[in-house]
């Protein structure tokens, strides 16, 4: 509980937070902008919240995920705060711990933004079916797709987290993973980017009448991620020789004789 | 029980062929002030790591208090206060939000613990400052007044007077002073800066290329080093006995069995030469000496210079 608390007191004026509510606007943009096409097609509340909802889950999220869980792990390595960390003492693993339990609320916080942001992009353009179950229920889903998000990502914010120096490999990886859960395959059903969206989104696999989801296939996909997760988190020590992040700003004492 | 605080036995630290600390037996006894004294390299910082865990040792062993560290971080680790290099702090926060994190995570109890430990290091408390815009002394203070926060009972401070200007130095120097002797603290301090430890430790270790050459009270340095008469004798337990029987003289030390130092410049040392061959010994060398500490301590690490 102190390791989560004294995680929440790092992030006053931390720019990973202003960065991640920067992608949360640009995702309610780029959820939103369809709803201004003359494209023929009714535009409603669900509709782009469902668009908000993909856009969270395919394009910004994972990355986001990744980058900000790997970039609070590296910080302790470029801030230099590690060693005063070790000798109160706190062991690692229970550091980072506490920065996935952070990331996790943040995740939590990052998706209520973009929620309230896609509402009020909806009521500035008065789009129909914005009555409170409506509202109730999408909240719902973009919180829970955000956070099944977060497991699916999990392995590779645990490897950014575990190997500072490889924060901007895995937020790529990430970036890519997600993106082919914007693909329709029937093998899809155990890829864990596209199991959220299976759980979550309404629309997934409509139209493609080849392909048929199953949800029991997505949550046994994102339970073998979680567990591997744990595995990984158990097996890896988050080994100091491995990450030589130092800060580029770091102050240089004059030494020596 | 130990009687001493810090105690190394062989402490070795290897990087690759190259040994950055080689067999250190280094001892802390109880209030206070070691200075670690060695030029760049020579194994200060490693040294000071390997106290903390924060580096594991190639071989050998560290107790705190008596108790082997490896194993007992826990009950060991919040007893001691640490500055080990450069002060490494959340850019992003203040002074009094950097050490609001540290204090939720060691649960200091005091509630005023922050307000104490800024205000001994000359820091003000609700500053809104943060600690990017600060300048180095300002960083070294906070970074002594994290190591000082819960009140450890031994402190281990690596060059704490880095960055400082002069006068912070001095108000350094006397606040370490004032925990050694008003608190009860134990303090490990490092430096490559010989007359800072000499007007600070009351014990000196001399470190260079990873061996601890010298480990002295400073009290035992000062006295070897003043002003002296050298007599080279055959036999200094006799010299010794005639000096005291003969000349009424006790200000002297035995260095071997062949040099002795007079310390009271004052004597006929004419005299005491033709006494010592008069009782059948043989001298070889009288001269006056002084010797400076850091002539000493040139003569201890090789003759290079010092700060």
């Amino acid at each position: 509980m102190h390791v989560v608390l004294a995680e929440l007191g790092k992030l006053r004026r931390y720019g990973m937070v202003k960065a991640g509510c920067l992608v949360t606007i640009l995702a309610a943009l780029y959820g939103f902008a369809p709803a201004l096409a003359r494209d023929g097609v009714q535009k409603t509340f669900p509709l782009v919240m469902n668009n908000l909802l993909e856009s969270n889950c395919i394009y910004f999220f994972p990355a986001m995920i990744v980058l900000i869980g790997g970039c609070m792990a590296r910080r302790e390595y470029t801030d230099n705060t590690l060693k005063n960390l070790q000798t109160v003492p706190l062991s690692l693993r229970r550091l980072l711990l506490g920065k996935l339990a952070v990331l996790f609320f943040m995740t939590v916080g990052f998706s209520v933004l973009s929620f309230l942001l896609g509402t009020a992009l909806c009521f500035a353009l008065g789009l129909p079916d914005a009555a409170l179950p409506a509202l109730a229920e999408w909240l719902a889903r973009i919180v829970a797709g955000n956070l099944l998000v977060f497991v699916e990502v999990l392995p590779l914010t645990l490897l950014a987290s575990l190997f500072v120096e490889g924060v901007y490999a895995c937020t790529a990886a990430a970036f890519v993973y997600g993106f082919f859960a914007s693909m329709e395959a029937a093998m899809l059903n155990y890829y864990p980017a596209k199991a959220v969206l299976i759980l979550v989104d309404p629309r997934c696999g409509v139209g493609y009448d080849f392909v048929h989801y199953s949800p029991a296939s997505a949550v046994l996909t994102l339970l073998a991620v979680l567990l591997g997760s744990a595995v990984l988190f158990a097996l890896v020590h988050p080994g100091q020789g491995l990450n030589k992040v130092k800060s580029p700003k770091k102050a240089t004492r004059a030494k020596g004789w | 029980m130990s009687r001493y605080i810090v105690e190394t036995r062989g402490l070795t630290k290897q990087y690759g062929t190259q040994k950055s600390v080689a067999d250190l037996h280094l001892h802390i006894a109880p209030g206070r002030i070691y200075g670690l004294l060695g030029r760049n390299g020579a194994g200060k910082t490693t040294t000071m790591k390997m106290l903390l865990g924060l580096t594991r040792p190639t071989s050998g062993e560290v107790f705190l208090w008596g108790t082997p560290l490896p194993g007992h971080e826990k009950e060991l680790l919040p007893r001691i206060g640490s500055l080990i290099e450069a002060p490494g702090f959340y850019p992003n926060l203040t002074a009094t939000e950097n050490l609001r994190i540290f204090a939720a995570l060691r649960g200091v109890p005091n509630r005023h613990a922050i307000r104490d430990a800024l205000e001994l290091v000359g820091l003000p408390y609700r500053d809104k400052k943060l600690f990017s815009q600060y300048s180095m002394g300002m960083k070294q203070r906070l970074a002594i007044a994290l190591a000082v926060m819960h009140d450890p009972e031994l402190l281990i401070l690596d060059e704490p007077t880095n960055g400082l200007d002069p006068i912070g130095i001095a108000e350094m120097r006397s606040f370490i002073r004032r925990l050694c002797e008003e608190r009860g603290k134990t303090i490990l301090i490092s430096s490559h800066i010989l007359s800072e430890i000499s007007l600070l430790a009351d014990d000196i270790g001399i470190l260079d290329h990873g061996v601890l050459l010298e480990e002295e009270s400073l009290a035992v340095l000062e006295q070897n080093s003043r002003k002296h008469i050298r007599f080279a004798v055959s036999d200094t337990a006799r010299a010794a006995a005639i000096l005291e029987q003969q000349f009424q003289e006790t200000a002297f030390s035995i260095q071997d069995d062949h040099i002795l130092r007079l310390y009271n410049l004052d004597v006929p040392a004419g005299r005491m030469v033709t006494a010592f061959v008069k009782n059948g010994l043989e001298v070889s060398e009288v001269c006056t000496c002084e010797e400076s500490l850091e002539d000493h301590f040139k003569q201890v690490t090789g003759g290079e210079g010092i700060a």
